[in-house]
């Protein structure tokens, strides 16, 4: 419940701040009216209230049509109290234009249609002008807001058929029924009803909710079962939401008179509020829109069943309709007269009171909108001076017409039906054209009495056309209010249809745009000499379509350092390339210098030149005798040699059976150099009788050990023999195997299998060095011999037993070969060929070096010296 | 070509020398043919050790044994397939063990066999170099062996001089010490660079002789061939 500083929300109920726009349990808008405007004095009161704190008026009204027999009093009624919004503005027109029934509370005139003057005039002639909804009496104690809501089986009826201040008609609506001030009229004047043709209104172009009201036989629709007068009871009311406003007069009875008359007897004035109340079967009242419901549950007085979602469209017109008599929701409220503003309403609104004629205390007039208020009192000079008889219509449009000029909102739908086919009124854009209002026959049938007593009032009381006209107003503060603050600010215009909820289903999205709270906080960084305008616009991303959100820099390149080469000493870039050279591994450089480059055709040249100058001499010094025939062989060299003679002699002194180990240690590549030397030698030790065992340590040992037979039976018819061969692995550890039966230590050994001398066959020092250090390390140490290639010759001599080593002989190489074949007497041999040409190649590359030393000599000094 | 030479022989004897052919084709640069016939070369010497290998090691020296029963070469079968772990790097800490036997092993025959028949023989040698004391020194043979002997020492000497880099420069009798050092790890690098000059002229010698080798093999069969025996 709103109590004086807090308020609930209407949607959930929580409790809010009073001043709140928007609830904070469930974000709803929340209704701009939070207090009740007192037409009398146009103090403040909360909403709850329902007598003005200040002046005692009455702060809510309801709706009660007067029934035919109280035709008097209903038009007693009618000018001591305003029931509707456009009767009291009627009355107010006329104290203007000095009526004596003008009524109070007054705040706008609105120009009541000729239609509706008809009406009035013709329910004024037989005796009930203004007849129709009255509030309570005045003289009735004040009916709290939630009674008045409250599902009351029966109630107590009044002369005026007032039920407590509510309507029977209005507690409990028929469906079928246009309404209760035209099913008044009917009954009140059935003369009158059977007399007046059916008005021709056609139901697409009158609302749903006004086609409910109207008697069926207007419409054509199947008259209500029962018409209940007052004296009937009526159905239980439906339990009004707590606050409902009472519903205009004039908005009630709208209804052009020629529309179709309902078939039955219209409802009685009981059934009224029924009719508004339920939904009718097939017809259906018309959903309230959204932006009605949403407004306040409080102050609204029927949110129908169904209510449409997402605002009326002008099709739809709002269900108004409020079965409490006492509670005028805020926005029809607002609509009312607005004593505050201080025109000349207002000091006409004060006249009414003392104009008032005897009888029940005129409820308070409806308030009037401040946005009507505002325009009324702005464009107060375009408004027409008001005669006995205003032509609302032609102030509707004109205030139309103004309003379009100001802001071009337009009015709710409810609100633009009013306004018959008037051209001036401003379509918006994208609007369908709003049904022409129908305008009401002079004598109109069942012309409610409040809507007669308005057309009665509008005699001298210059009703206001509202103003902005019917589509095209301003937009009402209240309404104004609810808008979000972050509304989007280009967009389609807001029609008087489009509700607080937002613009009207089918318009679209709107595009988005920063809200200014957030553009405070950004920072004022704007690209230097460009516009915020010209700034471009984002294309992708999160922030696509805006502009200026990241100010577009332009990208400076900083200028290089100018780079100051530092000072550095011929010491320290010494030391520096020094320790560079230190820290650098040699593997490093290894790959830059072993990278392939092309050969150019001088190198080509040069590597031709040079193959020539060495192969040529050895294959002319090899080659010729076989060429020449067996002619003396050139001899550059006399094969001779210190250990030769020393391995000569150590296989020399052999006996026959025993044991050679030879120990092939030498590869394919280094078969050529060795297999020549190992010839001779493999020969004389098959000549003494020894038995060859092969041992070697190499994978392919064994294989070139039999390609070295194989090669001696053909090329000197001999083949020697061997005794065992096996390849021993691991290197020294294979070695030491291999010896293991040299070691008396060892169990199994056996000193007669001890080799009595190992020819060792090496390639290279290593397995030379594994062989003389194992015989070393051995118990019985057999002599050694080697024979070697050239290139292990340096390296193996410190192991010559002339020199304090352990090898008793040594050969190396093809001058060893030919030396050791000298020592057996074959000085032809083909090693001593071959002999020559290593002689010959020998001379051909120390004349290489030496010229090469020669010419580079020569050549560097000039470099060194142009550099 | 003997007389009697089978076919066998003589296809086999062309295709060496075929072979030799290619293979001295790279003194005219990097071109397929050295290269055919490399990869030839070193395809037949890797497929042939494998076949040594598992015939000789695996078959006779693991396998025979353990197909008669001698559980005792269990061992080195189980040492054997550990080691085959080092090939994968997250399990190659499990051969670690028989890379340690290995090592372990190998090191200590080659460390007794190093001591025992090479720095034993050569230190004794080297002090025998000095032993000038029953060299005649009245002939030339006495002062070649007197000179010999100071060669050899003192050779030795400087070439491990040569190997000292901590010697700064100081002051006094130290840095005489230090002058001296360098003075003798100088004449080191000569009598190192002399060694290194010698072993390069072997390896020359070792080259021209497969050079010369191989081209009597070349003008031989040729020679053979052209030459009806």
């Amino acid at each position: 419940m709103n109590s004086g500083t807090m308020i609930d929300c209407p949607s959930c109920g929580a409790t809010n701040r009073r001043g709140s726009h928007f609830c904070n349990e469930c974000g709803q808008p929340m209704p701009a009216q939070t207090s009740l405007r007192c037409p009398e004095c146009g103090a403040a009161n909360p909403i709850g209230n329902t007598y003005c704190d200040q002046c005692n008026a009455r702060l809510t009204r309801g709706l009660m049509p007067s029934g035919g027999d109280e035709q008097p009093e209903s038009a007693g009624q009618e000018e001591e109290a305003p029931s509707g919004l456009l009767a009291q503005l009627d009355r107010s027109g006329r104290q203007r234009s000095g009526s004596a029934q003008a009524p109070s509370g007054a705040g706008q005139s609105f120009g009541v249609p000729e239609w509706l003057r008809d009406l009035e005039a013709e329910a004024g002639g037989r005796g009930e002008p203004g007849a129709g909804l009255s509030v309570g009496q005045p003289d009735e104690p004040p009916v709290a807001a939630a009674d008045l809501y409250a599902a009351k089986p029966a109630m107590p009826a009044s002369p005026s058929g007032d039920i407590g201040g509510m309507a029977d008609w209005l507690a409990e609506p028929e469906p079928g029924d246009i309404g209760a001030g035209i099913g008044d009229r009917q009954e009140q004047f059935p003369e009158s009803a059977a007399a007046q043709p059916p008005p021709a209104f056609g139901p697409s172009e009158v609302p749903d909710w006004l086609l409910e009201m109207a008697p069926p036989e207007i419409v054509g629709r199947k008259p209500a079962a029962e018409p209940t007068q007052s004296a009937a009871p009526p159905a239980a009311p439906r339990p009004a939401p707590p606050g409902a406003a009472e519903i205009p007069d004039w908005l009630l009875d709208v209804a052009p008179p020629d529309v179709a008359a309902p078939a039955a007897a219209p409802a009685g004035v009981d059934e009224l509020p029924e009719r508004r109340l339920q939904e009718p079967a097939g017809a259906g009242l018309h959903d309230i829109p959204d932006w009605l419901s949403d407004i306040g549950a409080d102050t609204v007085p029927f949110a129908g069943e169904g209510a449409g979602v997402g605002g009326p469209t002008e099709e739809q017109v709002p269900e108004v309709l409020a079965p409490d008599s006492f509670g005028v929701p805020d926005w029809l409220s607002d609509i009312a007269p607005d004593e505050v503003s201080g025109g000349p309403e207002a000091a006409e609104a004060d006249e009414w009171p003392e104009q008032r004629p005897p009888g029940p205390a005129a409820p308070g007039p409806a308030e009037v909108p401040d946005w009507l208020a505002e325009i009324a009192a702005d464009e107060s000079d375009l408004l027409p001076e008001l005669t006995d008889e205003p032509d609302l219509s032609a102030m509707l449009a004109d205030a139309a017409a103004a309003a379009t000029a100001t802001e071009g909102v337009g009015l709710p739908d409810w609100l633009q039906d009013l306004e018959p086919d008037s051209g001036a009124a401003e379509i918006q854009p994208g609007e369908a054209p709003p049904p022409a209002l129908p305008t009401a026959p002079a004598e109109a049938e069942g012309v409610p009495d409040w809507l007669r007593a308005v057309d009665a009032g509008a005699s001298g009381a210059p009703v206001a056309a509202p103003a902005g006209g019917a589509h095209a107003a301003q937009v009402p503060d209240w309404l104004t209010d609810l808008r979000p603050e972050d509304t989007v600010e280009e967009g389609p215009p807001v029609s008087a249809a489009v509700g607080p909820l937002g613009p009207p289903p089918g318009t679209g999205p709107v595009e988005a745009a920063i809200p200014e709270w957030l553009q405070a906080m950004r920072e004022q960084q704007q690209s230097p000499g460009v516009a915020p305008e010209d700034e471009p616009v984002e294309t992708t991303g999160l922030l696509e379509g805006l502009r200026g959100v990241i100010p577009a820099q332009s990208i400076e390149v900083p200028a290089p350092l100018p780079e100051v080469a530092p000072e550095v000493g011929e010491a320290a870039a010494a030391r520096a390339q020094l320790l560079q050279s230190l820290l650098v591994p040699a593997g490093e450089k290894a790959p830059v210098e072993a990278r392939k480059r092309e050969v150019s055709t001088g190198e080509r040249i040069a590597r031709w030149l040079v193959f020539a100058v060495v192969v040529l001499p050895i294959a002319v010094v090899v080659g010729w005798p076989v060429f020449a025939g067996e002619s003396e062989v050139l001899i550059l060299t006399e094969p001779q040699s210190a250990s030769a003679e020393d391995l000569f002699e150590a296989i020399e002194g052999l006996e026959a059976g025993d044991v050679a180990l030879v120990a092939f240690e030498y590869g394919p590549a280094e078969a050529g150099e060795l297999g020549v030397l190992a010839k001779p030698i493999l020969w004389h030790l098959e000549e003494k009788g020894a038995v060859i065992w092969v041992r070697t340590t190499r994978s392919d040992g064994q294989a070139l050990a039999d390609a070295l037979r194989v090669d001696m039976s053909i090329t000197e018819q001999y083949t020697p023999t061997y005794g065992s061969s096996a390849y021993v692995p691991g290197g020294a550890v294979g070695v030491a195997r291999a010896l293991a039966r040299c070691d008396r230590q060892d169990p199994g050994s056996d000193p007669s299998e001890c080799p009595d001398i190992v020819l060792v066959l090496a390639g290279q020092m290593a397995p030379l060095q594994w062989w003389v250090e194992q015989v070393q390390a051995r118990d019985i140490r057999p002599p050694v011999v080697a024979a070697v290639g050239a290139s292990v010759v340096p390296a193996a001599n410190p192991y010559l037993a002339a020199n304090g080593g352990r090898i008793a002989g040594l050969v190396g190489g093809l001058a060893g070969a030919a030396a050791y074949e000298a020592q057996l007497g074959n000085v032809l041999s083909p090693t001593t060929r071959m002999l020559n040409g290593l002689a010959a190649g020998h001379l051909t590359v120390a004349a290489l070096m030496v010229v090469g030393a020669l010419f580079y000599g020569l050549t560097g000094s000039r470099r060194r010296q142009g550099q | 070509m003997t007389e009697g030479g089978t076919l066998t022989e003589a296809i086999g004897a062309a295709i060496g020398a075929g072979l030799t052919l290619l293979i001295f084709s790279y003194m005219l640069g990097d071109n397929p043919l050295y290269r055919l016939a490399l990869h030839i070369f070193l395809g037949i010497l890797i497929g042939y050790s494998f076949g040594v290998v598992v015939r000789d090691i695996l078959f006779i020296r693991l396998l025979e044994p353990l197909a008669e029963r001698k559980w005792e070469f269990f061992v080195p079968l189980l040492l054997a397939i550990v080691l085959m772990t080092k090939g994968v790097r997250r399990q190659a800490y499990i051969g670690n063990m028989a890379t340690g036997l290995l090592i372990g092993v190998g090191t200590a025959v080659a460390l007794s066999g190093a001591l025992l028949g090479t720095l034993i023989p050569q230190v004794a040698a080297t002090g025998r170099a000095m032993a000038v004391g029953g060299a005649d020194l009245s002939q030339l043979d006495g002062w070649l062996l007197v000179g010999r002997g100071a060669l050899v020492v003192l050779g030795t000497v400087c070439a491990l001089m040569a190997f000292y880099f901590t010697a700064h420069k100081q002051r006094g009798l130290a840095g005489l010490w230090s002058r001296l050092v360098a003075l003798a790890g100088g004449a080191g690098r000569l009598f190192l660079t002399s060694a290194f000059a010698a072993a390069f002229a072997g390896a020359l010698t070792s080259a021209l002789s497969l050079l010369a080798e191989r081209l009597y093999r070349i003008i031989d069969f040729f020679a053979r061939l052209l030459t009806p025996s």
